[in-house]
């Protein structure tokens, strides 16, 4: 436990966790700003934009069913074929989903904080991708490793505590920020915009979306930190994370394996973050989607750990 | 009982290019409890590498080490017995040199109070507050060695420890690591300054080429590396020198000064050969044999 704390400290401490802590408050606080003053109470006062919604979704929906261009946030890859019979009914239900209260209306919605939080997640990936492989990459690099292990021999104890300092370091500051961030958007809701809907159930949602989003950025600073593990060194798992995520899942695997995407990373992670199981991992649930990244994460962490039991520290 | 104990210990380093590097070849080593061990070798002899073998950094190819009774599987139940410094020491380098030590203290339970000891044990206690990386390599070794006396070890494991030190310094840490061996202490000390080993140390091993050359008491050691030499000063070098060699002596001329292969006890009878050839000596004394003529005796005629 006395490691455990150790690290922790040393986590928090490091320049790089308080450099990135820093520019994602002044993000936060400059996004708070931005949207206060960029709502608009009066715009809806004067577009009573229940008529002009629905044009945009017949507009959308027609779209959709005959295949035309999308302009959704995550373009759909698994619509039945143009011209089926299952075509509409999947357009219909992709149509339900989105919001087009944003096309008439220039208020900022309390509940438009679950889209916000959804794509601010993937940053906040991000951040713990770059927090988990600089917390064991610096250690290599600089060589303090080898110093810590003339204090505590026992690699593996060294390799779990480092990464549950990684995993819990990456996960507070992703909730911390994603409160901030709620806390900076939400007086341009109160005071400027709308906080319809802001009903109980959609607060257990966003906090709930905001725990997955927390988790996915537990997950991602302990992939990092097993490959920067395996590496040693940080550039190896910026590097590693990127071709994999980019050339690998993006291109190779996602574009001529399909049978691949339902166990690829990005895929569960869009799945687990928004629940849009029909799109990109069929069937799967946030939480099975969930369940299997730890599991990639456990096993990335379980080979550096073995991986580094075995090697010589020089 | 000896702390530190080296069998048949061999190290082979594989490029990836392929070939392969032999670090220690079959070393046999042991360290008895107590005062101070010199582990000496020159650049290369395979010293940082058992000493990495030791605390377990490293995996020997073949061969065993134990330490405080204990093998390498069961380090950990004697670690903090053990301090140690391995090269140049290494620790967060934007921490201070307080923090860094108080971060390595509190996986033991020690306190601030005990990280103060070492750093004014050290001459640090001033400068703990700034960063590590902009420590001089001689601070770095000061805060080294306070880290490795930390745990108020029976054991220290020092690879270089007067590294970047300057001569002021090079005394003080001399005379810290005669002091914890006169608490009781065992300091094993890896060194190439010869000089300061001789002075400090009980015991020493010779390292070339990852094999142990040499290795027992100073005095020993000394003693086997070389022939006992005579200095032989006169006016008449030329002469005396085919004096001494008509006589039967073996010598030569070094500088101004003849080195006669004999030991001390026949130094009447040097003086009584010049002295009936009218030659009369001006200086006659035993050569000083120093460690680090044996080390160099001994390594290079290892190589």
């Amino acid at each position: 436990m006395r490691l455990i704390g150790v690290e922790l400290r040393r986590a928090f401490a490091r320049r790089l966790t308080k450099l990135l802590i820093v520019v994602s408050i002044a993000g936060i606080v400059a996004a708070g700003i931005a949207v206060y003053f960029h709502s608009n109470r009066a715009t809806a006062e004067i577009s009573p934009a229940a008529p002009k919604i629905e044009d945009f979704k017949n507009g959308a929906f027609q779209d959709c069913v005959n295949g035309g261009p999308l302009d959704f946030p995550t373009p759909p890859t698994a619509l039945p074929p143009v011209g089926s019979a299952q075509r509409a009914g999947a357009c219909r239900d992709l149509v339900d989903q989105l919001q087009f209260n944003q096309a008439v209306d220039k208020r900022f919605h309390v509940t438009q904080l679950a889209d916000v939080l959804q794509h601010v997640s993937a940053f906040a990936a991000i951040i713990a991708w770059l927090l988990g492989s600089s917390l064991i990459g610096a250690e290599w690099r600089t060589g303090s490793m080898a110093t810590l292990l003339t204090w505590e021999p026992r690699r593996i104890r060294v390799t779990m505590a480092k990464a549950f300092a990684a995993v819990v370091a990456a996960f507070i500051i992703v909730m911390v920020l994603q409160g901030l961030l709620v806390g900076a958007l939400y007086p341009a809701a109160r005071f400027r915009g709308s906080t319809a809907g802001a009903t109980h159930e959609f607060w257990r949602s966003l906090s709930y979306l905001g725990l997955r989003s927390g988790g996915l950025a537990a997950g991602a600073a302990l992939i990092a930190f097993a490959v920067a593990s395996l590496g040693r060194s940080t550039a190896a798992a910026l590097g590693a994370g990127f071709g994999y995520l980019a050339l690998v899942e993006g291109a190779l695997l996602g574009a001529l394996v399909p049978s691949s995407r339902p166990w690829l990373i990005v895929r569960n992670a869009v799945v687990f973050i928004t629940d849009r199981r029909a799109f990109d991992v069929p069937g799967r649930s946030p939480e099975q989607a969930g369940l299997l990244l730890l599991g990639y994460a456990l096993g990335f962490l379980l080979i550096a750990a073995l991986v580094n039991q075995q090697r010589d520290v020089n | 009982m000896a702390v530190i104990e080296v069998e048949a210990l061999h190290k082979e380093f594989r490029r990836l290019r392929g070939g392969r590097t032999i670090a220690v070849d079959g070393l046999d080593l042991s360290v008895p409890d107590g005062g101070v061990f010199g582990f000496l070798g020159p650049n290369g002899a395979g010293k940082t590498t058992t000493i990495r073998c030791v605390l377990g950094l490293v995996r020997p190819t073949a061969g065993k080490t134990r330490v405080l009774d204990a093998d390498a599987n069961r380090l950990h139940t004697v670690i903090d017995r053990i301090g140690s410094i391995v090269e140049t020491p290494t620790f967060f380098p934007t921490f201070s040199g307080r923090r860094n030590l108080r971060l390595l203290g509190r996986i033991d339970g020690i306190g601030a109070a005990a990280v103060e000891q070492v750093l004014e044990r050290v001459g640090l206690a001033e400068r703990g507050a700034d960063i590590f990386k902009n420590y001089s390599l001689g601070m770095k070794q000061r805060l080294g060695i306070a880290a490795a006396l930390l745990r108020e070890p029976e054991l220290l494991i020092l690879d270089e420890p007067a590294n970047g030190l300057d001569p002021a310094g090079i005394k003080e840490v001399r005379q810290l690591l005669r002091s914890l061996a006169d608490e009781g202490r065992t300091v094993f000390l890896s060194s190439h300054q010869l000089g300061e080993v001789q002075q400090i140390c009980d015991r020493v091993a010779i390292l070339a080429r990852g094999k142990c050359i040499a290795q027992g008491e100073v005095a020993d050691v000394l003693s086997r590396g070389q022939t006992a030499r005579m200095v032989v000063k006169v006016e008449n070098v030329d002469g005396a020198l085919q004096v001494l060699t008509g006589a039967g002596f073996d010598a030569h001329v070094e500088r101004d000064e003849i080195l006669v292969t004999a030991p001390a006890s026949d130094g009447a009878r040097i003086s009584r050969t010049l002295a009936l050839k009218r030659i009369y000596v001006a200086e006659l004394r035993p050569k000083e044999v120093s460690l680090e003529d044996v080390f160099l005796q001994l390594t290079e005629g290892g190589s």
